[in-house]
């Protein structure tokens, strides 16, 4: 048997956790979580750069699978694993956020031990969702990535973050749980043979039964995906989390459910999708306004950021309810654009929060003479917010609104409003780097404040690094993307799948 | 069907015999001996038992098909032998806190409750199942009333369960002598043979009723379960975790029998026994989440979880179904794991601040990790978070159940799941979020009994939802 690569990339910050179980010393645990990130990230490369066949993006390479229960008219469970070019995109945003996570993390002090563990133990949910090519195996990884959240935020969060943690945990367990129930809807409707996505995706089912199961899935992985109006989790519980969670959680964990809408929702019932869309490309265009105008209006740096998220990923689900190649593709590379960018975002934040004691920007000013790394990496990643061409959110934002121009009217209508968003993104973008950053010295305790230092100019430096060579060179990532995305959409056809 | 058949009961005969060792030891010890080996007993009469039940069923029966020995009897030995060892595992240090003044009792109603439980799981004619039920039923009475520490409490809820159980008992007596009249006939394959075709249809439906009711109270579902929350708060913790888990998983079985076997193709009985369990299952879960979230008591708590997952369970028994058949013995074993360390947790937590208020968990990963870990990991159990066998066994039900179209009833399940887990993580926060209060010291040195009874039960919640398949095939092997 060929060695399992991809077992190996979600086993290997599994066992950094239980390794980080057995350290004492803080040190210790700290370098054994990096290196669990270091080795999920560079299988993820070896993945990338060695094994993966990149003319054959479309279909799912590297498959293992190992059957879990094998029941005549019952459940047939396997554990199977595989990817695909939209995979392994998705795979390198998450290796690079946990490895920059866990660096910015570095002078966690609190219970460091049980930090890391539930920090890895997250990413391993999570690597395994991106690899998983069955339903089942989807699902497990799923809850997996989801419950440390709870303990992450109640324990070092700030705030009121007892009742983030509930509140985020519960809403999305509830999407979990229609989830689950149309896992089981997909599964008995097919035939009870088998949960594995491509198995179902050849099931063809009634239209009726698309349309009405549709709806629940999408919505079930909508609500992690923050999406309209289901997303009040999302501000409260990025704004109590600490800093390498919300990096992860608005970087990744989002990303999750926009990715299972995807895989799951549209692969799996392409006609509820095509019956669906207009709809749901309403909600989705109110979220993104909405997103950006309370960006706009808030004055903690974690509820700016955390709303903007709340409108970048409503143009993820836009350009998915696009149902063209453009807006899907668009869409995938604004989710890796936007792990990036957020997690720049939320980085950054940490390290403007560590030293001057508040995220309120009315209490900032002239941050950018005492700490001009931090002040130039937020004005990089606040063009990347805006839009600017040249770095990874233009082209994303950009292929999502073309695709939504290539559809129906109603779609066109939409485009043109949520387009306006920018207007509201680049207001807020300004005005922090304009209160925060820039003008006068406000306080005279920030004089005696010092920069980044090399952990942090190691984990910022990268991500932005990140953001600045998939926005001049975005090619690399749509070839990946592009083939994969295609044998979804041409399901949505009439006629097509057959 | 020839003779008593008297052989196939082999893990029944150990049993007995440990509950007959176990009146002599007591018997013969002098007054002020110490009474431990009698634990060290019924821990070996109960391992015995188990491992005497590990192999595959034999179709077979006994007493004249009053007692079966089907796949269904096996695999409920294997599920009652292991919560009865682990009560037992549980129960020697919560003796040796001496809170109970004859120890003696104590093990001789354990073994024979549980002797009751077994025979209820594998009674064949309706007069066997009132014989056994009444058999475990008085022994739990005086076990619940034992803890004469608690003062009017215990007596309290013991008479409270002798006397609302003498009710259900009474309805299902009435409902059993229905069904006798309507068939004739009091065993379950002679019902069988008679269900589709009643002489007298209305007779078969009152008695199916009365049937329900008399179930519901034993599986305590709402609303026949006002008892459960006093008796498990007042009984010996041990004996409250096996009252919540052997009780269930027998009167299951026999549910199971009856309903599913007996009267599964019989037309109006069918859809009318469907419908009650259907609202008693849709209430159980519901009321019981709404009132898990008020409890202060740990032990209410948990009886009250314990309603709701007996509603969950039902699912399994609607699915009317040989994968609900599989689905219902393979959650017994995952929820007794997990509720029995919950129970066994709970003992330590009182036993070492003397409160049984949830507030007694607060801090409890500095106070003792390793007991908070497996209690955190028996709520999320619970809970049915996966990779743990709760999950799993949530999944498997839910699944059984859809197939056989009950989609309503598995989307009002799965919407309750999403509030058990704010009561299931409440304690979590407790352990976890929350620091100890003033003077709560660290937990002494857990006793190496509980220490085995706690690593059995989390060893087998994650090794039963890491490999689900490996368990699935192993019940089935033994249902088959």
């Amino acid at each position: 048997m060929a060695f399992p690569l991809l077992s190996a990339i979600w086993l290997a910050p599994l066992a950094a956790a239980l390794a980080v179980l057995a350290q004492r010393d803080s040190k210790a645990i700290r370098l054994t979580a990096l290196a669990g990130a270091l080795a999920a990230l560079g299988l993820v490369l070896a993945l990338a750069l060695g094994c993966f066949d990149v003319s054959r993006a479309g279909s799912y390479q590297l498959s293992e699978r190992i059957d879990l229960l094998r029941q005549p008219g019952g459940l047939n469970l396997s554990y199977r694993l595989g990817v695909d070019g939209m995979s392994l995109v998705l795979l390198l945003l998450t290796g690079i956020i946990i490895t920059t996570g866990v660096l910015v993390s570095w002078n966690v002090t609190h219970r460091v031990r049980e930090f890391f563990f539930l920090l890895l133990l997250l990413v391993s949910g999570v690597l395994g969702v991106f690899m998983a090519t069955e339903l089942f195996t989807f699902f497990v990884f799923y809850e997996i990535a989801v419950l440390p959240m709870y303990l992450l935020i109640g324990i070092w969060g700030t705030g009121p973050k007892e009742y983030s943690a509930m509140k985020l945990t519960l809403m999305l367990m509830g999407g979990s749980a229609l989830v689950l129930l149309g896992m089981l809807a997909l599964y008995w409707q097919s035939g009870g043979q088998s949960f594995g996505l491509d198995d179902l995706a050849k099931a063809s089912f009634p239209v009726g039964f698309q349309r009405l199961w549709f709806p629940l899935i999408f919505i079930g992985f909508g609500v992690l995906a923050a999406m309209w109006p289901l997303h009040t989790w999302s501000p409260d519980g990025h704004a109590s989390a600490p800093t390498a969670v919300s990096m992860l959680h608005a970087g990744v964990l989002m990303k999750l459910g926009a990715y299972g809408c995807l895989r799951v929702g549209m692969a799996l019932l392409p006609q509820g999708a095509v019956f669906w869309s207009p709809a749901i490309a309403t909600l989705v265009l109110v979220g993104v306004l909405y997103g950006a105008i309370g960006a706009a209006a808030q004055k903690d740096l974690k509820y700016v950021t955390a709303y903007s998220s709340v409108s970048h990923m409503g143009l993820v689900l836009l350009g998915l309810a696009t149902l063209q190649p453009l807006g899907v593709d668009g869409a995938v590379l604004q989710m890796f654009a936007h792990g990036i960018m957020t997690g720049l975002f939320f980085g950054l934040i940490g390290s403007v929060y560590g030293r001057t004691h508040t995220r309120d920007i009315t209490q900032m000013g002239g941050l950018a003479k005492v700490m001009p790394f931090l002040a130039g990496a937020w004005v990089l990643a606040g063009m990347a917010g805006l839009g600017l061409p040249g770095l990874a959110g233009f082209v994303a934002e950009l292929l999502v609104f073309l695709g939504a121009f290539n559809s129906g009217p109603w779609m066109k209508a939409l485009a043109v409003l949520a387009a306006c968003s920018v207007v509201f993104t680049a207001f807020f973008v300004l005005r922090v780097v304009q209160r925060a950053f820039f003008g006068p010295l406000r306080d005279s305790h920030f004089e005696a404040l010092d920069d980044a230092h090399w952990n942090e100019k190691l984990a910022l430096g990268l991500l932005a690094g990140v953001l600045v060579v998939f926005g001049l060179f975005p090619q690399p990532l749509l070839r990946l993307i592009d083939p994969a995305v295609m044998p979804i959409l041409q399901r949505m056809l009439p006629g097509g799948g057959q | 069907m020839s003779g008593l058949g008297l052989h196939l009961l082999g893990p029944e005969w150990a049993l007995a015999a440990t509950a007959l060792a176990l009146l002599l030891i007591d018997l013969l010890l002098p007054r002020q001996a110490s009474r431990r080996s009698l634990g060290l007993v019924a821990c070996a009469g109960l391992a015995l038992g188990l491992a005497l039940s590990l192999g595959p069923a034999s179709q077979s029966q006994a007493f004249g098909g009053s007692w079966l020995g089907d796949g269904l009897t096996q695999a409920l030995r294997q599920v009652l032998f292991a919560a009865g060892l682990i009560t037992a595992l549980i129960s020697i240090p919560y003796l040796a806190k001496g809170p109970l003044s004859s120890q003696g009792e104590y093990w001789l109603l354990l073994a024979i409750g549980l002797l009751g439980l077994l025979f209820m799981a594998a009674a064949g004619d309706l007069l066997a199942l009132y014989v056994a039920l009444e058999a475990s039923s008085l022994a739990f009475y005086a076990l619940t009333a034992l803890c004469k520490g608690k003062g009017p409490l215990s007596v309290e809820a013991g008479l409270k369960y002798l006397l609302l159980s003498a009710a259900a008992t009474a309805l299902l007596l009435y409902g059993i002598s229905f069904i006798y009249g309507a068939t004739g006939t009091l065993s379950l394959a002679g019902i069988a043979a008679q269900g589709a075709a009643p002489a007298d249809p209305a007779l078969l439906l009152a008695g199916t009723a009365l049937l329900v009711a008399g179930f519901g109270f034993k599986l305590a579902l709402v609303p026949f379960h006002f008892w459960a929350p006093d008796v498990y708060q007042a009984a010996p913790t041990p004996v409250a975790g096996l009252l919540s888990v052997g009780s269930k998983a027998a009167a299951m079985a026999a549910a199971l029998r009856l309903f599913a076997g007996a009267l599964g193709q019989a037309g109006h009985v069918t859809s009318l026994w469907c419908l009650l369990f259907a609202l008693l299952a849709a209430l159980s879960m519901g009321f019981a989440n709404l009132l898990a979230l008020r409890q202060k008591s740990l032990k209410r708590f948990l009886a009250f979880s314990s309603i709701s997952q007996a509603g969950t369970l039902v699912l399994g028994l609607l699915a009317n179904s040989g994968l609900g058949l599989s689905s219902i013995t393979y959650f017994l074993a995952a929820y007794a794991f997990g509720n029995l360390a919950a129970f066994a947790v709970a003992q330590e937590a009182w036993s070492a601040t003397g409160s049984e208020g949830l507030d007694g968990l607060r801090g409890l990963h500095q106070r003792a990790p390793l007991r908070a870990l497996a209690l955190l990991l028996a709520m999320l159990s619970l809970a049915g978070i996966p990779p743990l066998a709760g999950f799993f066994a949530k999944f498997y039900l839910y699944a059984a159940a859809a197939r056989s179209g009950w989609w309503w009833l598995v989307a009002w399940a799965v919407a309750n799941s999403v509030v058990a887990l704010y009561y299931y993580l409440a304690v979590a926060k407790r352990m976890y979020l929350e620091d100890p209060a003033e003077g709560q010291a660290p937990l002494p040195r857990a006793h190496p009994a509980m220490a085995l009874a706690l690593s059995i039960c989390i060893g087998m919640t994650l090794v039963m939802g890491l490999f689900p398949g490996y368990f699935i095939h192993w019940l089935e092997s033994a249902l088959r």
